[in-house]
């Protein structure tokens, strides 16, 4: 298809459409939204999208991304800095972040352990969690990743990697989401909740 | 009772298009050999299952020359009418339509039609290997649990994770301290999801043992006895007979998790895992003696004769309604009696179709309609 276009339209549609979740379709349809508009507004992206890359690092507590190091949840100094949330990628602690329920520090993985995928342990940021736990006088490790199959694992292998260190490791519950349905929900998420369920004190 | 409105086919294996209004008690499919009979009960068995009793590969559903092929139904249940189709294409793949909606996921679709199909090629239930044994049970208990289905979606996808595991352990030699950090996380999830597979299976079992050695006395022989174990490759099932699902999966959960554990340093050194319910079967025993080495061949067919009419109204039990049944050639394994006794059983309240070569190998009755099939075309009702 790119074979109609000029070159460099062509190009840039490749290069679109290299990004997850755009097909070629909605590549060609951002490349000539982009030719069309203005001069500046494509240089500002261009260079919105390199300032980004060259700016954006990993930060070197909690692996978050970040322009500066720390970043600003570890440089904080007001949070709790003996409560550590381990989550799957950047965007979940976005999702944290908005329950604006919790105040204690965060690391990110970058990814699930996934044998099939060739993803074990030593493609995440397993070993600087350990070696932080060691310097920090970190208390909890609250494991937050995803209720999938490759989720469940990672969480399972961190508290077995953390037993020995003598931290207290806790998982994240699971059960109806909030405002839920008790007839919509699928029967594994029912059966879940029904055993993690709580007594209700009265007064 | 679940019953078939209309029938239509497009490029299905031998019919170029049809439409069937069946009758809604017994419709007899009659035609000699090759003429498309099974094929017809196949189409509609790929409704209730989503795939081909005979083959999983779709592509050999296509009618020769075509690229793709279509089904739809009109089904009831009960008083709920359901239109359902599904359109297959080499190149797309199968896409399943419920009420006209498009379905993302073949789980939304299975059991909207429940049926069960009776075929010639069942002895393999007896005398194939253990993993036939295992998809009927996969696939009737699936019928009509959702929850069944995607526990088995997901133990699948943590053993294939896990059996991953274990061969690259058993390929880098790496030590025990490792290998066990490496493949524990997979275990947990294995007990859990394994143990709810094996607890329902169970449960199914006990009840359709029952519907099948009521059904064996009824229409097979009443001096003979047929039984249906369950052979779990973890443990020994004394003690959980009386236990309720809930306990009974706990029960399990246990005996797996300890199997599991017990095995590991088996299971690394060849790569891959060896207890679970992927490797259950099932043991089908007449007068108490295991069917496959000490049956005869008429006793084979008869034990699967009840076994599926025990499936039919163990399915009748869980939902309500009595599932379609399909009859492939059956009648003429069976001598006269038995046919007869056969058809009062289960022809009696459920819409049924009925292939045979001749029609004085089947007994009517009042109700019904025959329809005479030739070369992918049916012709009919001719009563």
């Amino acid at each position: 298809m790119p074979a109609f276009f000029a070159p460099s339209m062509a190009r840039l549609i490749e290069e679109l459409s290299k990004l997850p979740g755009i097909g070629p379709k909605s590549a060609q349809r951002l490349a000539l939204h982009l030719v069309k508009g203005a001069e500046e507004d494509v240089r500002s992206l261009a260079e919105a999208l390199m300032d980004a890359k060259t700016t954006v690092q990993h930060c070197s507590i909690c692996s978050n991304l970040t322009d500066s190091d720390p970043c600003e949840i570890c440089g904080d100094g007001s949070r709790r800095e003996d409560l550590v949330c381990v989550v799957e990628d950047p965007s979940d602690v976005v999702a944290m972040e908005r329950t604006r329920d919790y105040d204690g520090l965060y690391h990110v993985l970058h990814g699930l352990i996934s044998p099939m995928d060739g993803v074990g342990p030593d493609e995440l940021r397993v070993k600087n969690l350990l070696d932080r736990l060691r310097e920090d006088e970190v208390q909890e490790v609250i494991l937050a990743t995803d209720p999938t199959v490759e989720g469940e694992a990672t969480a399972m292998y961190l508290a077995r990697l953390l037993r020995p260190l003598g931290v207290k490791v806790t998982r994240i519950a699971r059960g109806l989401p909030e405002g839920g349905d008790l007839d919509y929900a699928d029967e594994a998420t029912l059966s879940r909740a029904l055993r993690g369920r709580y007594s209700v004190d009265s007064g | 009772m679940m019953q078939l409105q209309k029938l239509t086919l497009k490029n299905y294996r031998s019919y170029e298009s049809l439409d069937l209004q069946p009758d809604r008690h017994v419709n007899v499919l009659v035609g000699r050999n090759a003429a498309g009979k099974t094929n017809l009960l196949e189409s509609i068995h790929y409704l209730a299952a989503g795939r081909s009793h005979r083959t999983h590969r779709d592509a050999e559903l296509v009618r020769w020359g075509e690229q793709g092929f279509f089904i739809s139904a009109i089904a009831c249940a009960g008083t709920v009418r359901h239109t359902i189709e599904c359109a297959y294409d080499d190149s797309r793949g199968k896409s399943f339509r419920l009420n006209g909606v498009a379905q993302k996921r073949l789980s939304n679709v299975i059991g909207t039609v429940n049926a069960v199909i009776f075929s010639p090629d069942d002895l393999y239930l007896i005398k194939g290997g253990p993993e036939g044994r295992r998809a009927l049970m996969d696939t009737e208990i699936g019928q009509i649990s959702r929850g069944y289905r995607r526990a088995l979606a997901r133990y699948s996808r943590v053993l294939a994770q896990r059996n991953d595991i274990l061969k690259k352990i058993s390929r880098s030699r790496s030590s025990g301290v490792t290998a066990e950090l490496m493949s524990a996380p997979w275990e947990e999830q294995l007990a859990d999801i394994g143990a709810r597979i094996v607890a329902v299976r169970l449960v199914m079992l006990r009840r359709w043992g029952e519907c099948a050695q009521r059904m064996y006395e009824r229409v097979v022989d009443s001096q003979e006895t047929l039984t249906v174990r369950y052979k779990c490759s973890f443990s020994a099932l004394d003690g959980s007979l009386e236990l309720s699902l809930p306990d009974l999966r706990e029960w399990v959960r246990e005996k797996l998790s300890g199997a599991l554990e017990e095995a590991r340093p088996r299971e690394i050194e060849r790569g891959y895992t060896l207890v679970g319910p992927q490797r259950d079967d099932l043991q089908v025993c007449v007068n108490g003696r295991d069917a496959r080495r000490f049956a005869s061949q008429g006793q084979q067919r008869s034990a699967i004769l009840a076994l599926r009419i025990g499936e039919v109204k163990w399915m009748q039990q869980e939902t309500g309604r009595k599932p379609l049944l399909l009859l492939d050639d059956v009648m003429s394994e069976l001598d006269a009696a038995r046919a007869r006794r056969l058809s009062t059983s289960v022809g009696a309240e459920g819409q049924t179709f009925i292939t045979c070569t001749d029609l004085s190998e089947v007994d009517l009755g009042d109700t019904g309609a025959i329809w005479e099939i030739r070369d992918g075309e049916v012709t009919g009702p001719v009563k």
